[in-house]
Order: C-alpha cells, then sequence, then structure tokens
C-alpha cells in the first residue's frame, strides 16, 4: 500500500477523545485519509453541541516541497472530478515562478464533509499580512480561476471583489475556500483580525442585509475570550447569511487559560457539551513513537535518518480554533478545529553536536611557548580543525545554540556542505600533509554527495546554492580536483546562478528555500533578495576562480570607501577581503586602485588594540585584506597589531573564539544597507568558521 | 537477524557515507520495505517489524541522550 496520510491517521486516532470523534466515524475518517497524501498535518472539525458529525482536514504547506509532493500524489492517483482536477490545475499553475500564486500562497486546506459522503472543499490561503485590496483581489481571483474555472469566477467575481475591498484597515483576506461539494458551490472568505467594531463595518460594507447587532455582541464576547477574531462569509453572487466568528489564540492550554474561559463560555450558553470543552482542553501535547501501536510513518523515519541525531521526530496535538455560526433567525451552531502536525523537536543544546575530538590533543598544544611564533599558532589552529571533525570527516556549525536568534535556534540547523568546504579550503594550502589529507577527504566526500546534480549547498537537504558550490569549486582547486566530475558539474550548477548583471545569485529561483519562519516570510512575496539579486559576499567567493564576469561585477559593486557590502554577514569586512584578493589575481592595474582603496578601509577598520571591534573573524578578514599591501610601511605596521591580537586571543585549544554572525535577510531584501534589516542570524557555535577565517588568513601572511 | 543488528544498522546510517546516499537516492515517498531494502544492501538482514521497533528504542535512547524537549 502506497504511502498516505492514514500511515499518522492510524497512529493518532486512537488518542482522539471519543467525545469528540466517536467511534461510528473512525473507520470513514480512515478510509478518507488513505486516499490522500503522506503530508502529515491533519484536521477535525467537530460541533461542539450533541451533533457526532465529524469533517476531515489535510493541510499543506507551501514549504518543504509538500506541495509537489501532492501533486505527485495526485498524478499517479489519477484524480477525477471537478474538485480534484481544479486542485491539479491550481498546483500546476503555483509550481511556475513567474505566477502571481507562486509567490503568493502559502498553504492549501482540504476539507472532507462528513466522510463516507465526503465531499471535497478546498481553501486557499495567502500571505499572512495586509497587502493592497487589489493585489489581494488578484491572488483571489487567480485561486478561484484555476480551482473551479471561469465561468464560476464571473458569477462570483462581484460580492469577491467587494468582499475583498471592503476589508478594514489591519485586516485581510487569509483564505479563500470553494465549496464545490454544495448543493449550490460558492465561495468562503475568511477575513482575519477584525475588530468586533470592525466586522459591523465590515458587514455593512459588503452589503449583509440582516441586522449585524448580535454579530457584533457575539464578536465582544468572543474578542474579550481570545487574541483575536477571523469572519467568514459565503460569497455565491451575492453575500449568504451566515456568518462564521472564529476565536484565535496564540497558545496552546493549559499555557493559555482563555480557551477554557471560552469553552466555559459556550457551555454557559448551551452549544458546547461540557463532556465536549473537556476533551478538547485535554487534547494538546506530543506524540512520540513509543506512543503509538503500530509502525511510524516510513518517510518521517526515512527524513529523520537523513537529518542529525539531535532532530526527533513527533506529532504535535494542537487546537486550531473555534468557530460560532450565526445564522440570523436561527440557532447558534459552535464548532471546534483541532488535529496534528508532524514535528521536528530538538534539544535546547546541541551538547553533542559540538565536535568531539577525534583524537587526543597532542602536547605541544598544551605546551605553547608564551610568545609562540606565527608557525605554532597556525600549527595549533589546524590542528583544532582537525579535531573538530565529525566521524565521516565532515565540520558541522552554525546549529543556532549560540547567540541565536529564536527562529534560527527553532528552525534552522547546522551546515556541514558549506563548512566543510570552506574549512577544506583553509586546511589544504598550509603545508601540513595532514592537513592536506583531511582537505582532499572532506573533498571526496563532498563529490559524491549531490552527483549527477552538480554543485553544493548549505547542508545535505537544503537546495544547492551558488556560494556553497563557488567554495566547493575553490575547495576542488585546493586538492587539484578541479577537473573531476563533480567539480564540472558544479561549474555547471554555479553558472546557473549567474544574474544578466554577471554576479552570483544565491539561489536560483526554481531552488530558492521557502522558510515558514516569520522572518523568512516576504511581505510582497518576493524572493528576489536571494535568488535574483548578485551579492559581494557570493559573487567574490566566484571571482576567486577566475571568474571574469564575476570580478566585472565586483569592480562595479566597490563602494566609495572601498569596501564591499556582505549580504549574509554582520561585518563587510567578508565580501571586502573576498572581493580584494580575487582583484588582486588579475595582476591588472585597473585592479590595484581598487585593492589600494580596500586596504585603506581595512586600515581605518582596525583600531588600536590591533582588532575590529575585538571580532577574531572581522579581524582576521580586515587582516587579509591588507596582507595584499603588505609591502606598504603603514599596512604592515597595522598588520602586526592585528596578527599580536590574534595571536594573544587565540583560546588553548587553537581555535579562536567564535564571531562569524551569519545573517539569513529577508528573501525580498536585495540589500541590507549597513543597517538592521529583518532576518535571523547566528554565530558559529563550534569555532570552525572563525578559526578557520583566522588560520587562512595567518597562512597568507607567513606565506 | 535481530533487533540488536537492526539497532546497529540504524547507528551506522549516521556514520556512513555510503548508507546515507543510499537513503538520499531514496524518493521522500517511502515505504517501510524500501528502508528495510537500504539495509539488506549495508548487509543487515532484519524484517520490517524488527526495524520499525528498532527506530522507536533508537528514538528513545537518542532522546534520552540529547535530553531532549519541546521547546
Amino acid at each position: 500500500m502506497s504511502p498516505s496520510l492514514v500511515d499518522s491517521l492510524g497512529l493518532l486516532l486512537p488518542q482522539v477523545p471519543v467525545e469528540l470523534v466517536p467511534e461510528t466515524e473512525r473507520q470513514h475518517l480512515l478510509r478518507c485519509a488513505s486516499s490522500l497524501a503522506p503530508v502529515h498535518y491533519c484536521g477535525f472539525e467537530v460541533r461542539l453541541g450533541n451533533s457526532s458529525e465529524v469533517d476531515l482536514q489535510q493541510g499543506i504547506e507551501a514549504c518543504d516541497h509538500e506541495f509537489a509532493l501532492l501533486r505527485r500524489h495526485l498524478e499517479s492517483r489519477r484524480v477525477r472530478g471537478t474538485a480534484w482536477k481544479g486542485l491539479e490545475r491550481l498546483l500546476a499553475t503555483y509550481a511556475r515562478p513567474d505566477t502571481s500564486l507562486h509567490g503568493g500562497v502559502t498553504d492549501l486546506w482540504l476539507e472532507f464533509d462528513r466522510p463516507p459522503k465526503a465531499a471535497l472543499s478546498i481553501f486557499v490561503g495567502f500571505t499572512k499580512i495586509p497587502e493592497p485590496a487589489g493585489d489581494r483581489l488578484r491572488l483571489a481571483r487567480a485561486a478561484v480561476t484555476e480551482l473551479a474555472a471561469d465561468a464560476m469566477i464571473a458569477r462570483f467575481d462581484g460580492a469577491l471583489r467587494r468582499c475583498v475591498e471592503a476589508c478594514p484597515k489591519g485586516t485581510y483576506l487569509s483564505h479563500v475556500g470553494l465549496m464545490l461539494g454544495r448543493r449550490t458551490p460558492f465561495i468562503r472568505l475568511q477575513v482575519m483580525r477584525p475588530e468586533p467594531e470592525q466586522v459591523r463595518e465590515y458587514l455593512e460594507a459588503v452589503g449583509w442585509r440582516h441586522d449585524s447587532g448580535p454579530v457584533v455582541e457575539l464578536a465582544q464576547a468572543m474578542r474579550e475570550r481570545a487574541h483575536g477574531l477571523a469572519v467568514c462569509l459565503d460569497v455565491g453572487e451575492d453575500v449568504g447569511p451566515r456568518v462564521g466568528l472564529e476565536a484565535l489564540f496564540d497558545d496552546q492550554p493549559p499555557n493559555e487559560p482563555r480557551w477554557s474561559h471560552l469553552l466555559d463560555e459556550l457551555v454557559g450558553r448551551a452549544v458546547c457539551t461540557p463532556a465536549k470543552r473537556a476533551a478538547l482542553l485535554r487534547w494538546p501535547g506530543f506524540t512520540f513513537p513509543y506512543d503509538v501501536d503500530g509502525d511510524w510513518p516510513a518517510d518521517l523515519v526515512l527524513s529523520s535518518l537523513r537529518r542529525p541525531a539531535d532532530h526527533f521526530t513527533s506529532f504535535e496535538r494542537r487546537l486550531g480554533h473555534i468557530k460560532i455560526v450565526y445564522r440570523p433567525g436561527g440557532a447558534l451552531e459552535a464548532k471546534a478545529y483541532f488535529g496534528y502536525e508532524h514535528k521536528w523537536l530538538r534539544p535546547r543544546v546541541d551538547r553533542d553536536e559540538k565536535p568531539r575530538p577525534a583524537r587526543r590533543p597532542r602536547s605541544r598544544r598544551i605546551e605553547r611557548p608564551r610568545r609562540p611564533d606565527m608557525s605554532c599558532t597556525i600549527a595549533a589552529a589546524a590542528e583544532f580543525l582537525l579535531n573538530c571533525r565529525t566521524p565521516a570527516g565532515l565540520w558541522r556549525d552554525f546549529s543556532g545554540t549560540l547567540s541565536a536568534s529564536e527562529e534560527w535556534t527553532a528552525m534552522a540547523s547546522w551546515s556541514d556542505e558549506w563548512v566543510s568546504a570552506y574549512v577544506g579550503c583553509a586546511l589544504a594550502p598550509i603545508g601540513d600533509r595532514e592537513a592536506l589529507q583531511a582537505a582532499r577527504h572532506v573533498f571526496s566526500i563532498l563529490a559524491r554527495r549531490r552527483m549527477p546534480v552538480g554543485g553544493w549547498g548549505y547542508s545535505r537537504t537544503i537546495a544547492v546554492d551558488g556560494d556553497s558550490t563557488a567554495w566547493g569549486l575553490r575547495l576542488a582547486h585546493s586538492v587539484d580536483m578541479s577537473d573531476s566530475a563533480s567539480a564540472r558539474a558544479a561549474y555547471r550548477a554555479l553558472e546557473d546562478h549567474r544574474l544578466p548583471d554577471g554576479g552570483i545569485a544565491t539561489y536560483t529561483e526554481m531552488n530558492c528555500p521557502r522558510p515558514g519562519a516569520p522572518s523568512q516570510t516576504p511581505p510582497n512575496r518576493s524572493y528576489a533578495g536571494w535568488c535574483a539579486t548578485s551579492h559581494a559576499c557570493v559573487t567574490a567567493t566566484a571571482a576567486g576562480l577566475g571568474d571574469r564576469r564575476a570580478c566585472d561585477w565586483l569592480r562595479a559593486a566597490q563602494r566609495k570607501d572601498g569596501s564591499w557590502a556582505s549580504h549574509w554577514w554582520t561585518d563587510d569586512e567578508y565580501a571586502t577581503a573576498l572581493a580584494a584578493e580575487a582583484l588582486a589575481a588579475t595582476g591588472r592595474a585597473a585592479d590595484r586602485v581598487c585593492v589600494e582603496a580596500a586596504a585603506t578601509w581595512g586600515l581605518q577598520r582596525i583600531g588600536a588594540d590591533g582588532s575590529v571591534n575585538r571580532s577574531a573573524f572581522a579581524t582576521a578578514l580586515a587582516l587579509r585584506t591588507l596582507q595584499i599591501r603588505r609591502d606598504v610601511p603603514m599596512v604592515s605596521e597595522r598588520m602586526k597589531a592585528a596578527i599580536g591580537w590574534l595571536t594573544r586571543h587565540q583560546e588553548a585549544d587553537g581555535g579562536w573564539p567564535a564571531s562569524a554572525r551569519m545573517i539569513s535577510p529577508r528573501p525580498d531584501l536585495t540589500s541590507r544597507n549597513g543597517t538592521q534589516t529583518p532576518g535571523m542570524s547566528t554565530l558559529d557555535e563550534a569555532r570552525t568558521y572563525t578559526t578557520a577565517t583566522v588560520l587562512t588568513a595567518l597562512a597568507k601572511c607567513a606565506g | 537477524m535481530s533487533l540488536t543488528d537492526a539497532l546497529a544498522f540504524l547507528r551506522d546510517v549516521r556514520y556512513s557515507e555510503t548508507i546515507a546516499a543510499d537513503l538520499g537516492a531514496l524518493d521522500d515517498n517511502v515505504a517501510w520495505d524500501e528502508l528495510r531494502q537500504v539495509a539488506l544492501r549495508a548487509g543487515v538482514d532484519v524484517t520490517v517489524d524488527e526495524l520499525a521497533r528498532a527506530y522507536t528504542l533508537d528514538w528513545q535512547m537518542r532522546w534520552m541522550r540529547y535530553q531532549a524537549r519541546p521547546e
């Protein structure tokens, strides 16, 4: 049997209280889930009164390739029916980067009304921020057109337009649902975050032909017991009489007591049974592999085996929201939405991912002379890096466990491919046999990883990017493997990242990741900063390979003060050092001017103590820029100060304190302009990136 | 073969580039028997049931080791 949602539902359903999903409904839900894609994000819609009806929902998010998985699933099942075909059209359009749906759709919900009847409704979610009504209307129309074809959009368009354009300030259309299985098909619109008074204003503006007083009174009662509201309207040729009010919460019970306060209110209004209230409050929590009878879904096990050992597959059981349905002249109906989704858990402290020494430290490090010469400092740094390797021989860093933004800690993981290529580049040229062997070994691992596609990424599970690929190629040059099949494939992959201006984009548009973290969600749906903009910190790495067009781009991108801007780093010293080195290598007279300007900038960056802001990373990079013009006496003096500072701050194990702060700027931002920008960041907690950077600087100075 | 062999295989997965490459070549949309085939190719003859039980044990042991808890 092929993998499906039932692989997880079969494990979780026994944990659902029978008060919410009676035994009589369970086989129907399982049968329905067995035909759905193995995307383990499942919801139940239950009536809080005496009705035992249950609707099944499946959520699919635009990130993590879930849309592609759903598309493949639909193709393999050769689905029939208007709704399924509409969904196939929507997914096909979404897959095209030039469409508004590609950037604007964030999630889909498939809802099956009361299996086994199981009429399918499809909800399309948009970016969760307010945007101009015209833009959101275009998006909603595009979604409805794909799902239901032109005839239906023509019938609904007037009311749809009214409802989107009337959204009060601060609110926005969050989802549009096509209820195709209903006797008379209609669209359901969900408008997020109105305050109670705005509900009145909104209903009047959209032409709702009933007394809004009771709805506003209900909205006020709910708002007092929730973090926010959403309004749901049914739209056909006109706005329907039914109004759904949803109570939204930022946290789960028992952390958020307002869940129980609202449910108490509903019990008091006799629209919720006490048993269902209690059952709902019991639901939140986690389900682990040892909690269930049955095999954990194989796709999640595979994903787990591809991840680091400290990533734990689990299901989080959550309450979604409470909805109260108001029908003029009718009784109130309360519903609860709850379910589970797959979640990766990480330990708070990433203890064991700190690389363990592969061998005992040598005594020479401990017995380092008080005033070591440069060769001793370099040898200790190399030994530190050799000791940091994983058992397989790679380097890992940027786990998000040291001075990281919360989102990095929660959502990002370490890098091995990119970090290994960078560290290998630092070790290969220092003239140590063991260091060269380690660099060759790591290239041999990287060479096997992505073939036949070519190129490298942040880590195995993340798409190929221009920067990692350029570092991988630099490593290939360092170990005399630049003519290998993997290097040739990587050159082709690097070229895929070339932009018309000659620079290198970090990602291609097709492979651009779409992380779910709020700070990584572009408000305008643009990923231009990640895949349509050349950045000096990436292009300079490629320029170091002798890339002529990258050098051209760097000449044009140098700032008046002689520096280049780092997009992915807090320190512009990074881009400036790499760019200056690449241009110095051309031997052109015009480039000498660029390099001198960079050196002048570097001189100003090093303070009286010999450091750049007491950062080993920035100091080493400034030193690399200066050493190109070491023939100038003033430069030479400042270099001595920087080398002295770095030597004094080498730690007993040969490494330097972590100071390489990587930033992941919001994807739409094409420039950081040296200011604080939205994004997430972290330091290299394993100290490999900082140490490799210092090692390279000192080796260049010693050479 | 036994549960012990299945556990050893799961440990090796994280250290062996060969097994990692084999896993990397699988379609994300995988069934348990395909995971078992990876074990067989690595020279570990286990049943799906042993592999599934070993995975649960491996999860628990890693959990204890890393003292993980929900953020």
